[in-house]
């Protein structure tokens, strides 16, 4: 804590208030606002001597028996010190002087005003130059103390260096905010010459000083410190020019030995009003005196401390020169502190970027001020060795290399700064909590979203809590050490939740660790500690696990289970921030997982948290909003740039939350700050998400949008099935829903581009083969009959893919199944199928299409419908009729059967009965339309399902292998394991004992079994139906008449009839086959399908 | 005499009633569905459009938070305001029941940030533009013209001109008739 000075005794009214000694240091001058300068013998003068100058006073400066104050007659006018009498008037301007300053013998006077110009008048001559460059009111001017350069700053923004003798500038360097006016401008930037020699240019800057190098004016080194949180508002060399003092517009005023860039005394006006001007005492340079902005005026003695304390605060330079150089750092030290205070130092500097100096201080220790912490250790040591071979030596600055950037420093998630006197110490999606810290106020107000969950509270904040979380079961508070109370860190949980009466626990940090971070999840609490500890604790109180992150921690955040910590892992490159998560399940699973963060150039993580649906987010200080994206090997993807929403290019969004489904981030639009403000209660709104596509205008870069979004959107239902949660299954298919229709339109897109190849890559992405049929008949209609060839291979190759798939996870089951497709694929090349293809071709008629032998399909699928549906929509059936009539006359009944779920089912007849007339839309018109009932049909978890179906199946497998592994001209088996028998199994039964007889040499159940189909295969069709009569009907051995069953059985038959042979088509109507069977067909079947549908279109 | 009806305030407040509002609710709550529409759904924190009747409702069993309307901007009501006071006919008014709206919003929500600038200002424009109605009406009746257009008006200022409007229409009417065949005796 830099020290409060008290300041104050009251000089002028409230407005700007400018000092200065006399050359001796004998009398204090001041001027104010009230237009009166005011001579004083000491800060305790009750008697100051007063003069009065006009109506308004802005700067005063004294020299040899006279003062010259610059008033709001637009002159500068002199008087005499010992009784005020005036003078003459050493300049006018057309506006009033703002600063002026005389040169060393004082015979010159420098001096800008607010009509823009400078002028350097000889005093005493009416000789003077004119310096115009700028374009606002003159800030402040300063001399160089050779007599060659002027250097001024302005309301412009910038501060311009001037060539004396030729009254050029020769250099402008853009440096402030800019303004209209002095009276708006934030600072008042009194740039200051190193005196005699004028080495250097003192220019204030924002939050730090900034030296230049006299003519090169390149930038030298920049004065940085904790203690400079603000604009600079006034520098001031002592007058030997070995110390500068540095005052704030928040009233902190440090004095820093300008040499050594070492950090000397930081004080804080008690009434943190902006310093405007400084003076050192000539006689004296321990004594500095100051003025403020409402008239105040304050002395600082002992400006300069002893060499004893002068260690005792951190020097706080980031240069990177520095940083190497803290050798010398450690020299200086050695010099001054024993060895064993090193010790206590180390221990300390994990703490760096808090470095308590109070604490420090405490225990006479020295230390180091911000530093990369990573090299700390190596720098103190090797400080030690060099220490023995070097003499500490004055080395003079030699600034060079690249800038460290100071890290980054841990924050709450949601919360606003904490200097704010009225702040948010969160914002989440549960409530609010607000700090209040007034003087006359120092409490927290906490509030919840859902008054449903517990009404608001109001309480004291003794304790001075700083961090706060909450969920709907508690509230969480923490506050840091605080070394003059001695007090420890300390959390505090109030438990609103419990059942019991006692609502609130709290836990102290050991010594010196310091709570930086905290979060509350589901019934656990997660502290992250200076030390890098993350501690867990139940909702209880309880201590859980504790475990080390590797490097400091920037925040954290919690959802459910999960816990997600960024911390600082180095330094990054210059200007960037360089962090890590670490993403864990505290419990379940406990995986972990970690990786870098990655943020925009220059950005700082300004939010991290979950969605709702339990998926991290980030989001960094450009405005960008980052998912971590599980579908992609957990990389972090870019949803949305909230700046390319903001209006005004200071607007920022304030984010207090994101929901997945539906896509929403809740955000507050915060103008021209970053931060909302307590009051009025600021409106949360809606953002949508954008990824950041390219050519995201054109059609096809928003479909791309769409399905990227949806994709990376859709990440948490993959997660939820891994972590076994419970969800609604339609949720999930809105999110696929979108998808495939991005996908179509997209597809769409590319066919009328006539982009095939671009077409087929987007098949690839088509999540199912109802999509693909759509794609297929799309291009197929579209005249892209190549293409509609190729989707067939893809479609194809999918469905294989996916079997295989099922086949994998079935093999944890049934570990020697074999695949059921390649028994199959192999027997029918194996053995051909004309002899079944040659008796059923008869009644084929002119539409027919021939397929080929190789692509037939299998008789025994009858058999196997029932035992697997997906599996037999592999093999496409394309004989939609024949033999009896009355199934001709209504060819769709074969497939209408209810008790069949084919999970690919598109025709519903509705769609199959529109017309196929409009050109493509109509395709999407049938993918809106079939996905209710295609949604119906999905299994709620698909895992589980799978499984179950292999339960059943695997037995046909098992058999079906054994099997092949004896015979191989075999290509027909037969499920004995269906439910409803099947009318294999009623004649084996009927006849395995006659089997048995007849071939006694074959043994096992699997060779009988063998046999039995081959005999049955010799059955006639008539002998056979019969035996599926009975299998079927209520009446077994009833023949009963295609005309009274039912249409069940119509296809049943159908399939009997067909089985032998292969695939006939007699259908006219192929489209409609095609759409309604959606099953996943060969490829050559396909594109012949796809080309006949389009021959006849 | 009465053979038309007239509405009184309460009834075009009713009917303002339905204009929708945006409130943060604190509770939360499905889509409700009413005949009217779907409301909702609910959630805390989250500000959602619902109807001034339910608005209202919520906010007096403290509910919600009502967020004024965009227009309820003290800088968009004042350049209304200015429109107003320049243009020689009637401005469209941002809300067909600026008033009604107005009216029933900062009475139950008070704590709207700068209400009683919003209140002056909706109350300025509102004399402002029944000044300008009575002037028109001068006009008609001195003008002796059988018709006038008016364009703007709102439901609320239309039904309070009506009855005297409409009254004093009649009586001119009787007295004129009166003067042009004496004997005449107007009707009641």
């Amino acid at each position: 804590m830099p020290k409060q000075i008290d300041t104050s005794r009251y000089a002028h009214n409230e407005g700007h208030t400018d000092i200065c000694f006399d050359e001796i240091g004998s009398k204090v001058l001041t001027c104010g606002a009230d237009g009166d300068v005011r001579i004083w013998e000491n800060i305790d003068d009750d008697d100051a001597v007063s003069h009065r100058v006009g109506e308004k006073a802005y700067c005063i400066t004294c020299k040899d028996g006279k003062y010259y104050t610059a008033v709001d007659s637009n002159t500068i006018t002199a008087h005499t010190v010992a009784d005020g009498s005036p003078d003459g008037i050493v300049t006018r301007f057309t506006a009033p002087a703002n600063h002026m300053v005389l040169s060393e013998d004082g015979t010159q006077m420098l001096a800008g005003a607010s009509d823009f110009h400078i002028k350097l008048v000889k005093i005493g001559t009416s000789q003077q130059k004119t310096f115009t460059g700028h374009e606002a009111p003159i800030l402040s001017v300063a001399l160089d103390p050779k007599g060659e350069y002027a250097a001024s700053s302005s309301c412009d923004g910038t501060v311009k260096i001037w060539q004396i003798s030729d009254t050029t500038c020769v250099k402008t360097f853009s440096l402030l905010p800019k303004c209209n006016d002095v009276s708006l401008s934030k600072t008042l930037c009194r740039l200051c010459w190193s005196p005699k020699t004028g080495k250097y240019l003192v220019v204030p800057g924002d939050k730090e000083v900034l030296v230049y190098e006299r003519d090169t004016w390149e930038m030298a080194f920049k004065i940085v410190d904790k203690s400079i949180l603000q604009l600079v508002n006034v520098v001031e060399f002592s007058p030997n020019g070995q110390y500068l003092a540095v005052a704030c517009v928040d009233g902190s005023l440090s004095i820093w030995d300008f040499a050594f860039r070492d950090c000397l005394n930081r004080m804080q006006h008690e009434n943190k009003h902006t310093i405007c001007s400084l003076a050192w005492n000539p006689r004296s340079t321990n004594q500095i005196m100051f003025c403020d902005n409402h008239g105040q005026m304050g002395v600082v003695e002992n400006a300069i401390e002893s060499e004893e304390k002068t260690n005792d605060e951190a020097v706080a330079s980031n240069d990177y020169d520095s940083l190497f150089a803290a050798d010398d750092d450690d020299l200086l030290l050695s010099a001054t502190a024993p060895i064993s205070k090193k010790n206590i130092i180390d221990s300390e500097d994990d703490d760096s970027e808090s470095v308590d100096l109070a604490k420090l201080k405490k225990k006479h220790s020295a230390a180091f001020g911000i530093m990369d912490e990573d090299s700390r250790d190596t720098d103190a040591q090797s400080g030690l060795n060099i220490k023995e071979t070097e003499a500490p030596v004055y080395r003079p600055a030699v600034p060079e290399g690249p800038k460290l950037t100071p890290l980054q420093r841990p924050f709450q998630s949601g919360s606003s700064p904490l200097h704010l006197s009225e702040r948010y110490m969160v914002w989440n999606n549960t409530g609010i909590v607000r700090q209040y810290n007034t003087e006359d106020e120092n409490s927290i107000d906490i509030e919840f979203h859902d008054t449903a969950t517990h009404h608001a509270m109001h309480m004291g904040n003794t304790a001075g809590h700083t961090m706060a979380d909450m969920s709907a079961e508690a509230v969480i508070l923490a506050c840091e050490a605080d070394p003059e109370e001695k007090t420890n860190s300390k959390l505090v949980c109030m438990h609103f939740g419990t059942w019991d009466n006692a609502k609130e626990w709290t836990v102290l940090m050991p010594d010196k660790e310091n709570i930086q971070a905290i979060t509350i999840g589901d019934n656990w609490v997660a502290v992250a500690t200076s030390l890098r500890n993350i501690r867990l604790f139940t909702l209880g109180g309880v201590q859980r696990e504790i475990f080390t992150i590797p490097g400091a921690v920037v925040t954290m955040a919690a959802h459910s289970n999960q816990l997600v910590v960024a911390y600082h892992t180095g330094q990054g490159a210059p200007g960037d921030q360089c962090l890590s998560y670490i993403h864990l399940h505290i419990s379940g699973t406990r995986t972990v997982k970690d990786g870098r963060l990655p943020l925009s150039p220059k950005a700082t993580l300004t939010w991290l948290g979950f969605s709702h649906e339990g998926t991290p987010f980030a989001a960094d200080s450009s405005g960008v909003i980052r998912i971590l994206n599980r579908k992609f090997g957990d990389t972090w993807t870019q949803v949305v740039n909230t700046k390319s929403h903001a209006k005004g290019k200071s607007d920022s969004f304030w984010i207090t939350g994101i929901t997945e489904s539906p896509q929403q981030l809740r955000c507050i639009l915060c103008k021209g700050t970053t931060y909302p403000p307590t009051l009025p209660r600021p409106t949360v709104m809606l953002l949508p998400f954008k990824l950041p596509v390219c050519e995201v205008q054109s059609e096809r870069g928003q479909a791309e949008e769409n399905y990227w979004r949806s994709q990376v959107f859709s990440g948490h239902f993959d997660y939820w099935v891994s972590q076994n949660l419970y969800f609604e299954e339609p949720e999930r298919d809105q999110a696929k829903m979108a998808e495939k229709e991005a996908l179509m339109k997209l597809f769409a897109l590319s066919c009328k581009a006539d982009r095939e190849f671009r077409a087929l890559e987007i098949c690839e992405l088509m999540p199912d083969q109802k999509t693909l049929q759509l794609a297929i008949k799309y291009a197929a209609k579209s005249r892209h009959l190549q293409l509609a060839q190729r989707i067939g291979e893809v479609a194809q190759r999918k469905q294989e893919e996916e079997e295989a798939a099922a086949q994998s996870m079935m093999g944890n089951i049934e570990e020697d199944t074999q695949d059921f497709r390649s028994v199959i694929n192999a027997s029918n090349s194996q053995q051909g199928t004309q002899n079944t293809w040659s008796s059923n071709t008869a009644p084929s008629t002119a539409d027919d299409v021939i397929v080929d032998d190789n692509e037939t399909m299998e008789e025994e699928e009858m058999d196997e419908e029932d035992a697997d549906n997906a599996k037999q929509s592999t093999f496409v059936t394309l004989k939609n009729k024949k033999v009896e009539p009355p199934s001709n006359a209504t060819p769709s009944h074969g497939f209408d059967s209810q008790t069949r779920k084919n999970p690919f089912k598109i025709g519903t007849p509705k769609s199959a009965s529109q017309p196929t007339s409009v050109r493509g839309t109509s395709v999407f018109d049938a993918m809106k339309k079939v996905s209710p009932a295609a949604k119906k049909a999905s299994p709620i978890i698909q895992p589980k399902k799978i499984i179950k179906k292999k339960g059943a199946q695997g037995k046909i497998f098992q058999m079906k292998k054994a099997k092949n592994d004896e015979t191989e001209n075999k290509n027909t088996d037969s499920p004995v394991a269906e439910k409803p028998v099947s009318a294999f199994q009623l004649w084996l039964d009927a006849n395995k004992q006659t089997l048995e007889e007849e071939n006694p040499d074959y043994s096992g159940e699997d060779d009988l079994t063998k046999l039995a189909t081959q005999e049955w295969r010799k059955l006639s069709k008539e002998q056979r139906q019969e035996w599926q009569e009975k299998a079927r009907g209520p009446n077994p051995g009833t023949p009963s008449t295609p005309n009274d069953t039912d249409k069940k059985r119509k296809r049943d038959d159908e399939n009997l009839d067909a089985s032998p042979l292969s695939s006939k088509v007699k259908d006219t109507d192929i489209e409609q086959n095609d759409s309604k069977k959606k099953k996943p067909l060969s490829q050559s079947t396909n594109s012949k399908l796809a080309g006949f549908a389009f021959g006849k279109s | 005499m009465e053979n038309f009806r007239l509405m009184d305030p309460a009834e075009v407040e009713f009917l303002a009633e339905k204009e929708m509002v945006q409130i943060v609710p604190n509770f939360s709550q499905d889509i409700i569905y009413l005949i009217g529409g779907e409301i909702g759904p609910f959630n805390p924190s989250l500000p959602v459009d619902v109807p001034l009747w339910l608005a209202v409702n919520l906010k007096e069993r403290q509910k919600c938070r009502i967020n004024a309307p965009q227009w309820m901007d003290i800088e968009q009501l004042e350049a209304k305001k200015e429109e107003e006071t320049e243009a020689q006919f009637f401005t469209e008014m941002p809300s067909p029941h600026y008033m009604e709206v107005t009216q029933l919003l900062l009475k139950c929500a008070p704590e709207i940030p700068r209400a009683d600038e919003m209140r002056t200002l909706v109350k300025d424009i509102w004399d402002l533009r029944m000044a300008k109605f009575r002037r028109s009406i001068d006009l008609l009746v001195k003008s002796d013209h059988t018709h006038a257009k008016v364009n703007h008006l709102t439901l609320m200022e239309i039904n309070t001109m009506r009855p005297f409007l409409t009254k004093a229409l009649d009586q001119i009417h009787s007295l004129r008739t009166n003067t042009q065949s004496a004997g005449y005796i107007a009707p009641q």
